[in-house]
């Protein structure tokens, strides 16, 4: 019988192939090229200067200690925040939740780039809006913001994902927790106060915990803002020094590798807590159908709200505005011009190939990434969840894998793959590097999302329509795809603002001829156009919050509930 | 002891809660007596778990009046409103509410933390709670770590550790499969004499309810449908709901040939007349459209004082006896009956004569 199990498993051996491919020989190659030459495309002895390059070079352990440094700094303060938030939104009467829950969805999917320009607008030193309006008041000075900061960075974080991703994380855990529970404590004697500390707290630690990792290793995985946030003050984090010494004429592929795998290194305890903390599944109080008790906040009701909205306002609301007022001036930021406004940034834009092209490539990636991630994300979560072949484990562990990747890593990995490797080496310059890049970049978080929901759907189901006598890929296309059709929605629209989105994953891959909009605005911008450069930011927001539009709609129109 | 006289413990007059335009309770009168069992039954959306969780305090009724002894504890009129924290009472849930961040003995000893206890008194009433509902050795234990039954028993424990006025129930079998259920009804039935604590018992189980309580209201859309000992309610439901809700009945329709006195003559399509006793508050006139109601257990094949005929469709054997579905005249009855009459045994297709005798047999309008 063993025998007859790897034909049998022809597609699962081909989805592992695939893994290995874009995934694991990637890093082997990292690793390998380490020790070999300056260049991945010309093959040379092995060496151990890159390493000695790596250590002579003062940037790395500056990089790395700011790596640590803003990443710790924005976790203290955004998972405390989010803890409250959550809490206040899941079990409090605080009015206005849905509108406070809506602008928090909206901050998560606010692109952090195009953001970017709506704070330089507000908090640059020489012209920013904030600046000039402290100065209008208190009188000329040093100016009070300065978005170029270690501070300004933070703020940065905290203002698109940080915050509003743990909310979204923690939301679910907070509300779904039995009432009961409470209520126990509650009736056996003890007040609100009391309950929250001895019960709510010490249940919820598990959820806070896993919230606090994850994010930890996103945050430490940060590259845009620190690209254009951090150059103008000399201030580099891993991603962004690695980027750098590629960038560079000539390029230093070898010290680059180097500060990679030293990152890797350090991140590896981190990458197995985070994978031992989900595998144990430690969430007892995440499953119960009760209602939530809800908490009368009395007369800080309406004040806390006003808070909270006006935070997620600022957050959401107010960069977009200057994102898009910036489209629209003359120069960007100066406000004491004769001609303020004008819409010829627009029209010379739109008359510009290199828009177009860029628009183009982004949507071209978008498409093709989410159709085929659509293709191979279900079908990797099948073969490692419902068959039993053997290296399934090893299946799931290299779809988990780019997760927990920064990636700058991941796309110089891929990097070295297309440039050694004379097959997939005449891929590179074209958008199929982009598109792979792209679907690597959504891998693991579509197929979790596959993985969760299909656990939800009984096998029994499966196997009913196997006793009618249906083949298995009708059975998994009549049965198991439209059951899962509302968390496919979700992983189509995610691998789509993926491509739209992600600079890291394909700043390393992107060449003149490819480039997506993403590495379009981040070039305008390290040259300082902030006017064009605004225009793109404005049409990848379009792109990411009109497919968002799309998507709910669409669900609509095809009956499914969205999450 | 005599539960008529004893004193009430806990009183609701008039009490509602509602959402929006929806009467969840809909004024509701109550009285529960010290050292009862007091069940309240009805299907699921009737109010019951409500009723329960105002009394607890958890729910905040819109009107209404609850007194505890002598102690008013929610009030719409003097505007009071104790909290739940401040009633002294035990409420086992539903899902039983265990923590799964303390073991057992912790779980236990919570709610004593409050009240003032020294350590070793703690303790050592920990233990004894623990004792009570026999889960001794299992104190090191994580709660989450034991079966539904066993986390009952805990969850039982922490409501009693504190001897609180009144133990709270909701539903609290419902999650157990048939044979646990059925032991832990027992013990708690043993355990209420022996503290003689007033208990209130939400349930939709009418089997639950007929063998735990000394008194059960049944509940229907935020109403109470009647108040009686389960042999009340048994013998005479006073509302087609009670009736149809509380054990099972054979139900013939016909149409009233005539009255005498309480009892009705009934005339069955193509099968004969029967007699049955007027139901106490049913009108009934010749011509009416009625029902003939009888226990099944009731029902005899031995002897034709108050006879129909019928053919047997199905027999369904439940070991002691027969569930069998009957065509009486065209119309189907459903009953129990024997496994043999008169030493000769069963089939379907066999016709018989049904005798409903007429005192054990109601008559209802349609």
């Amino acid at each position: 019988m063993r025998a007859l199990a790897w034909p049998r498993h022809a597609g699962g051996v081909f989805l592992l192939f695939t893994l290995v491919v874009l995934v694991a020989y990637p890093l082997v190659l990292l690793a390998y090229g380490s020790f070999v030459s300056d260049d991945p495309s010309q093959a040379r002895a092995l060496t151990l200067s890159s390493w000695r390059a790596a250590f002579d070079n003062p940037g790395m352990a500056s990089a790395l200690a700011n790596t640590l440094r803003r990443s710790l700094l924005t976790e203290i303060i955004a998972l405390p925040t989010a803890v409250l938030i959550a809490w206040l939104v899941a079990r409090t009467d605080m009015p206005g939740k849905k509108l406070l829950d809506t602008l928090f969805w909206v901050a998560f999917f606010l692109p952090a780039l195009p953001v970017l320009l709506g704070w330089i607008l507000l908090f640059d030193p020489d012209f920013g809006l904030a600046n000039q309006l402290v100065a209008k008041l208190f009188g000329p000075g040093e100016p009070l913001f300065n978005i170029y900061s270690f501070w300004g960075i933070v703020f940065a974080h905290m203002a698109s994902r940080s915050i509003a991703a743990k909310y979204i994380f923690l939301v679910p855990a907070f509300r779904n927790f039995d009432g009961a529970l409470e209520e126990a404590s509650i009736i056996a004697g003890y007040g609100t106060l009391h309950t929250l500390w001895r019960i709510v707290v010490p249940l919820l630690v598990p959820a806070i915990m896993v919230t606090a990792i994850i994010s930890l290793v996103h945050s430490l995985e940060s590259f845009e803002i620190e690209l254009i946030l951090g150059a103008p003050f000399d201030f580099y984090v891993f991603s962004t020094r690695i980027y750098r010494l590629i960038e560079q004429s000539p390029p230093l592929f070898g010290a680059a590798t180097v500060l990679a795998l030293a990152v890797l290194a350090c991140m590896l305890p981190l990458m197995i807590w985070q994978q031992r903390i989900l595998a144990s599944r430690n969430f007892t109080t995440l499953t119960s159908h009760f209602k939530p008790r809800v908490l009368r906040l009395g007369r800080v009701r309406v004040p806390v709200f006003a808070l909270l909205a006006t935070g997620c306002l600022v957050i959401t609301v107010v960069p977009t505005v200057c994102l898009v007022m910036g489209t629209f001036m003359n120069l960007f930021g100066k406000f004491d011009l004769a001609i303020v406004w004008t819409t010829e940034h627009w029209s010379h834009v739109f008359a510009d190939a290199e828009t177009l092209t860029a628009l183009r490539n982004t949507i071209v990636m978008g498409l093709a990434a989410a159709a085929l991630g659509l293709v191979w994300f279900p079908s990797i979560a099948y073969v490692a969840d419902r068959t039993r072949m053997p290296g399934r484990m090893l299946l799931g562990l290299l779809a988990w894998l780019p997760a927990t990747l920064p990636g700058i890593i991941l796309g110089l990995g891929m990097l070295w793959t297309f440039l050694s490797t004379p097959l997939l080496g005449k891929l590179y310059g074209s958008v199929g590097v982009l598109i792979i890049a792209v679907l690597v970049a959504a891998l693991s978080t579509g197929v979790q999302l596959i993985r969760s929901n299909m656990v939800q759907v009984g096998r029994e189901l499966e196997e009913a329509s196997w006793i009618i006598g249906a083949s298995w890929m009708t059975t998994f296309r009549r049965i198991l795809l439209p059951l899962l059709g509302p968390v496919l929605l979700t992983v189509a629209l995610l691998t789509f603002n993926t491509a739209a989105r992600n600079v890291a994953g394909v700043a390393m891959l992107a060449t003149a001829s490819n480039r997506p909009l993403a590495m379009l605005q981040v070039d305008y911008m390290v040259d300082g156009r902030y006017e064009p450069a605004a225009i793109v930011g404005v049409l990848i927001v379009g792109l990411t919050l009109g497919m968002v539009l799309v998507a709910r709609l669409l669900a609509r129109r095809l009956g499914i509930r969205t999450h | 002891m005599d539960l008529k006289t004893a004193q009430p413990l806990l009183q609701l007059r008039g009490v509602s809660k509602r959402y929006g335009s929806f009467a969840a309770v809909d004024a509701i009168d109550l009285e529960i007596r010290q050292g009862e069992v007091f069940a309240l039954l009805g299907p699921s959306g009737c109010g019951k778990s409500t009723t329960l969780r105002i009394i607890a305090g958890l729910e905040e009724p819109d009107e209404g009046l609850i007194r505890l002894r002598d102690k008013d504890i929610f009030s719409s009129v003097d505007n009071v409103l104790v909290p739940p924290q401040k009633r002294n009472m035990g409420m086992v849930f539903q899902s039983y509410a265990i923590w799964p961040h303390l073991n057992v003995m912790e779980t236990v000893a919570y709610p004593l933390d409050i009240r003032r206890v020294s350590a070793a008194d703690k303790a050592e009433r920990a233990r004894a709670a623990i004792r009570q509902v026999g889960l001794e050795g299992f104190e090191d234990r994580p709660s989450t770590n034991l079966s539904g039954g066993q986390q009952q028993r805990v969850a039982l424990a922490r409501a009693l550790v504190y001897e609180p006025e009144i133990l709270l129930l909701d539903e609290p079998f419902s999650n157990l499969d048939l044979r646990v259920r059925e032991q832990m009804r027992v013990e708690l039935k043993l355990l209420q004499r022996r503290l003689h604590i007033g208990v209130i018992l939400v349930t939709h189980d009418q089997v639950e309810a007929l063998t735990l309580s000394d008194r059960i209201a049944v509940m229907n859309a935020g109403r109470i449908e009647q108040i009686g000992t389960p042999v009340e309610l048994y013998d005479s439901p006073r509302t087609a709901f009670v009736r149809d809700f509380i054990g099972a009945f054979a139900r013939i329709r016909g149409v009233v040939k005539s009255t005498e006195g309480d009892f009705v003559t009934l005339g069955v399509a193509n099968a004969g007349t029967v007699r049955g006793r007027l139901q106490a508050n049913a009108r009934l006139a010749p011509g009416d459209e009625a029902l003939l109601a009888i226990r099944p257990e009731q029902v005899r094949l031995d002897t034709s004082d108050n006879a129909l005929e019928a053919r047997i469709d199905a027999l369904l054997f439940t070991g002691d006896r027969y569930e069998a579905v009957l065509n009486c005249g065209g119309q189907r009855v459903e009953t129990w009956l024997p496994r043999t009459v008169n030493g000769k045994p069963l089939r379907e297709g066999d016709v018989i004569t049904l005798d409903l005798p007429q005192n054990a047999a109601t008559v209802w309008a349609r």
